[in-house]
């Protein structure tokens, strides 16, 4: 199945790449608008503020969604503030502040205790400082280091990126690498603690820009990730539901379960992610993308995700993006919906999302403003086949001057 | 092996393309607002944030793949 959306991916961006045709070698500009590339340079003294709210529910349908032994809806409230600054022709920098105020039910259905992690409430900051550097014409080079907390949890984090531009050819080579390391203070499902433990991830990504016609440019690439440590999550609980005669039921599930244990999961995972997207013009005010992903893990994950967009520009300049995204993955190796017989595999989880589903999102988003001042406002709604529904809204904000 | 095919198609693809120069006179399409595939950096890593804390998957545009958590 796998192979076949890997074709049917290959197929449909050589389709879209292959009017193609020889042309005369000339030395041009490339515009490397892509998302993975380093910031490009401002104006010296060019600084601007950037605000973002965030907000994201997610519907678990009174508890009947995903895993069958938690309520998880959840809503989060996320402001960002970004400072940017450009200090001279080859050298700015910018400073984010991101906050989440995260909002979940109680898991009292599995145990009394609801003072852990996210379970009813919880304040995640982090701060983010990058710095960007143009070593020549064709070379930019950035690096930031970043700090998170949240009251259980901190992460520290390093990262490089270095995008060369080949003008003969319009094209733009990025090359990244991101390093965190965190620590997590495990709080488990009934409020039993137990030593700190770490995380180490380490993530490469490698893409390249192109620009393929005059009215055509995309992008392909490559992440590869490597995580070892605590990859748990520290609350997750595992329910076992076979009755043992004689057994008197936990009065904290809903199904009279006999036990429950703690998730476990390997210490090492390796991911690798392909992804690409190509965009057309159509006319002077309309636009398409096709973009693309492909994902395997050694968790036993497989996930595929595909997301046309159309884009139109309007008279007044208000530039609408609509965009539909589908995405399915299958189940991590380690998890079932339910375990029933004893004893528990020796990795194990009902996280709903490492089971198998697919989704369907559909979502729309307005941008409109000027180089001094722009404003943009977005809503996602995402059709989960779990059942595990959200919406994502977002409004944002930018001066420059 | 599938994704490395894939990958190496689709650089195959591109390097294919990059033989192939677009003059600087054809290149108004790309000032257009309709395509600037850089977009806003807030809004995208905002929605990956909530891509690689709801899905197995991680990995791609906008997104690191691991660590700094901010799960949910």
């Amino acid at each position: 199945m796998l192979l076949v959306r890997i074709l049917g991916l290959a197929s449909l961006l050589s389709a879209l790449a292959a009017p193609l045709c020889a042309q005369e070698e000339a030395t041009t500009e490339a515009n490397p608008s892509s998302q993975l590339g380093a910031k490009s340079h401002g104006e010296a003294g060019e600084t601007s503020w950037s605000v973002r709210l965030g907000f994201y529910d997610r519907d678990d349908s009174g508890g009947g969604a995903g895993n069958p032994f938690l309520d998880e809806s959840l809503t989060v409230i996320e402001p960002v503030f970004i400072y940017d600054h450009q200090v001279s022709a080859d050298y700015g920098y910018d400073v984010k502040l991101s906050y989440d105020n995260v909002s979940s039910a109680s898991i009292d259905r599995l145990s009394e205790f609801d003072g852990q992690s996210g379970a009813s409430g919880d304040n995640y900051i982090s701060l983010d400082a990058a710095f960007r550097h143009k070593l020549s014409a064709l070379d930019n080079f950035s690096w930031h280091v970043g700090l998170a907390t949240e009251y259980d949890y901190s992460s520290f984090g390093l990262g490089a990126g270095w995008t060369r531009t080949f003008d003969e050819r319009d094209a733009t080579l990025s090359v990244n690498l991101n390093g965190f390391y965190d620590l997590v203070q495990p709080i488990r499902f009934d409020g039993t603690t137990g030593a700190d433990e770490s995380r180490t991830s380490l993530a490469g990504t490698v893409s390249w820009y192109q620009i393929l016609t005059p009215t055509m440019h995309g992008e392909v690439g490559l992440t590869y990730s490597a995580q070892s440590g605590f990859l748990e999550t520290a609350y997750n609980a595992v329910v076992v539901e076979t009755e043992t005669p004689g057994d008197p039921p936990n009065p904290f599930l809903a199904n009279e379960a006999n036990e429950i244990e703690f998730e476990e999961l390997p210490d090492n995972r390796n991911r690798l992610s392909l992804f690409g997207r190509v965009r057309q013009q159509l006319g002077d005010r309309d636009a398409i993308e096709l973009g693309g992903r492909l994902y395997d893990d050694d968790w036993g994950i497989g996930a595929f995700d595909i997301t046309p967009r159309y884009l139109h520009e309007f008279d007044s300049g208000l530039v609408m993006d609509l965009r539909y995204r589908y995405y399915t993955q299958d189940a991590a190796d380690a998890w079932a919906e339910h375990f029933s017989t004893l004893p528990l595999p020796a990795e194990r989880t009902q996280d709903s999302d490492l089971g198998e589903f697919d989704s369907n999102l559909f979502g729309t988003h307005f941008l409109w403003g000027d180089t001094s001042e722009s404003w943009d406002v977005g809503l996602n709604f995402l059709d989960r086949s779990d059942g595990l529904d959200h919406i994502f809204f977002s409004i944002g904000w930018t001066t420059s001057y | 092996m599938q994704n490395k095919r894939l990958f190496f198609g689709l650089a195959l693809l591109f390097a294919a393309a990059s033989c192939n120069t677009v003059e600087f006179y054809e290149k108004q399409a790309f000032s257009s607002a309709v395509m600037d595939m850089g977009g806003s950096q807030t809004l995208s890593s905002a929605e990956q944030k909530v891509f690689y804390s709801t899905e197995g998957a991680a990995g791609g545009l906008g997104s690191t793949a691991g660590g700094g958590c901010g799960c949910y």
